[in-house]
């Protein structure tokens, strides 16, 4: 044994604390750029920050948002298969905010207006209603597990007021543009 | 289309089964992308590819006339996923999964999915059965390193053949059946459950270990060799604290079957994994533990490297185990930073060509880094170092790109 395995493991998950205090340790919308933050409308922030953390701990956000999907009631069938996932963590009570950004992003990103900083469209974003929750699947077996139906959004919206000034991402640029397949 | 058909056809007619098998893989591939996007309750298709390079650094051999190639697999290795799956309703889908990789396509999944509830679950076919919580991730596109850790490495470590790779090298895939179920106790506490009975790993009637190669492979059928199934399972909790961004997730698995096609040699597989998320800050820890019975023959003397123990009998069992902790940094948005300290041990007499020792023993420290580059794809850089106690120690640099299909 040539390593004094216990500090360089101790030195390896301090410095790891350490550099995602510095870099990383606010939430996920703010510095893990998979997606243009600043085209997600405010209210929907919380909602993409539930996304962000849940869907990335067996995978990367990349599966879900490249998948082809068209039709929101999709999400509905398939994050509830990844509910049902080991260890997901996906419990009830985020399924139906994971849903409300996954809608979202299915009906309004791509349509979004322009690029950060630009002035966009005279047409305001309508929010979708509170959404009821989702029952899970053992508790009404019967009911279909679905937000309302959302209200397409205009063409191209307002960007929302943040006082937080996101940097641009190529990421974004690489998701709208992207036809690859879905994930699993 | 139909001149497509025609040329399949002759082609099924003259060609080996092989060539039929690639011809019906770029089918699935072709039929795949030309598929509408799914809409609803429909299909689904996901795939993944890494392509990567293993690099031994040979100067640290001695003996210059055995190189690299006979300590490892180095070079390219291409790993290729394809899924369909489909959605009939919320209660029964269907999974099909092909996989292409070292050695050649393989059917990583083929199973019907029935969920009466989320607590009642059955899985039918081909999958893989619950064990541990690194096989969730086995997919290359969905872990970080180039590599798998080494309990449950499947021919990328140094010195792969005289430690016959991992404790359960991932993925394993089997046929049969598993019951499972998920149910939340309020919003924070997730318990996962599973039990299954398969087919099996395989080993032949004179073996001393599980033989990875057969278990997987088609030449002796994809059935049962000894028509008795092997049963296992896993238990997990998860707490969720989403408020604080932080989750855990403790778990234990279990395997018992015969490998033998006498099935008078057992093996028993043991597990516990660990998982913790603190905000963007990950910890990943896993321990298995697998006892592998041997056949000691007519003369052990003869045919075991090592004599009998203290009690003048030779002991039949062998004890295999190892372990991963594995943590991941981000440092900047599209790049990560992983460390890994990962081992493998080995206790039980062996073969008299062995290399191996009666105590044998092989750590490894993993520094790599995963960047995102976009349209779902990551390069991956990691940095290995082997510490063996019966060979000398060993550097290794392996680089791979990763994609999302």
């Amino acid at each position: 044994m040539t390593i004094d395995l216990a500090r360089a493991l101790s030195a390896l998950i301090v410095l790891g604390f350490t550099l995602s205090g510095g870099c990383g340790g606010a939430k996920p919308s703010e510095s893990t750029v998979y997606i243009d933050v600043q085209k997600i409308p405010l209210e929907l922030r919380d909602e993409y920050a539930s996304f962000a953390q849940n869907c990335s701990k067996c995978h990367g956000l990349s599966r879900a948002l490249n998948a082809p999907v068209t039709d929101p009631k999709h999400w509905d069938l398939y994050v509830a298969r990844m509910m049902r996932t080991a260890g997901s963590a996906i419990s009830p009570k985020e399924q139906p905010v994971i849903l409300r950004f996954l809608h979202w992003y299915t009906l309004g990103y791509d349509k979004a207006g322009g690029m950060p900083g630009e002035a966009s469209a005279t047409d305001e974003y309508t929010p979708p209603a509170e959404p009821e929750a989702f029952p899970a699947l053992s508790a009404e077996p019967g009911a279909v597990a679905s937000p309302p139906a959302m209200q397409e959004p205009a063409q191209s919206q307002k960007p929302a007021a943040d006082p937080v000034t996101h940097p641009a991402s190529e990421e974004a640029q690489d998701v709208t543009q992207t036809t690859a397949g879905e994930g699993q | 289309m139909r001149r497509s058909l025609n040329i399949a056809r002759a082609v099924l007619r003259h060609a080996s089964w092989r060539a039929a098998l690639v011809l019906a893989l770029m089918s699935v591939v072709v039929v795949a992308l030309q598929s509408r996007p799914a809409v609803g309750q429909d299909r689904n298709f996901a795939g993944s590819v890494q392509s990567s390079y293993l690099y031994v650094y040979d100067q640290q051999n001695e003996d210059q006339d055995e190189k690299a190639r006979q300590r490892a697999f180095d070079g390219f290795t291409t790993e290729l996923s394809v899924k369909l799956a489909v959605d009939f309703d919320k209660h029964i889908s269907t999974n099909v999964k092909l996989c292409f990789g070292c050695h050649g396509f393989e059917i990583d999944m083929a199973y019907v999915d029935l969920t009466v509830v989320d607590e009642l679950r059955f899985r039918a076919g081909r999958f893989n059965p619950s064990f541990g919580e690194f096989p969730l991730r086995h997919d290359p596109a969905n872990h970080r390193t180039v590599d798998k850790p080494l309990p449950y490495d499947m021919g990328r470590m140094v010195r792969l053949r005289e430690w016959n790779l991992g404790v359960l090298p991932a993925p394993y895939v089997d046929n049969g059946l598993e019951i499972g179920g998920t149910h939340w106790f309020g919003y924070s506490f997730q318990l996962d459950y599973a039990a299954y009975a398969v087919g099996g790993l395989r080993g032949d009637n004179a073996g001393t270990d599980v033989d990875f190669k057969l278990s997987r492979s088609g030449e002796s059928y994809y059935v049962d060799n000894n028509s008795r199934p092997t049963g296992g399972g896993r238990v997990s909790m998860t707490l969720d604290l989403s408020e604080a961004e932080t989750t855990f997730t403790l778990g234990g698995s279990g395997m018992y079957g015969m490998y033998d096609p006498a099935a008078k040699l057992s093996y028993m597989i043991a597990g516990a994994d660990f998982y913790a998320r603190v905000k963007r800050f990950e910890l990943r820890a896993e321990y298995l533990l697998r006892r592998t019975e041997m056949n000691l023959g007519e003369d052990p003397s003869s045919r075991f490297k090592f004599g009998p123990g203290r009690n003048g009998k030779f002991d039949r069992y062998a004890l295999k185990d190892g372990f991963y902790v594995e943590a991941l940094f981000p440092v900047l948005p599209r790049m990560e930073l992983v460390g890994r300290f990962d081992g493998l041990r080995r206790f039980g007499n062996v073969l008299s060509a062995s290399e191996l020792s009666k105590n044998s023993q092989v750590l490894r420290y993993t520094v790599g880094t995963d960047i995102s580059v976009g349209f779902g794809v990551r390069v991956k850089f990691d940095v290995e170092y082997y510490d063996f106690n019966d060979f000398h120690d060993e550097l290794v640099g392996t680089l791979g790109v990763a994609a999302v299909l």
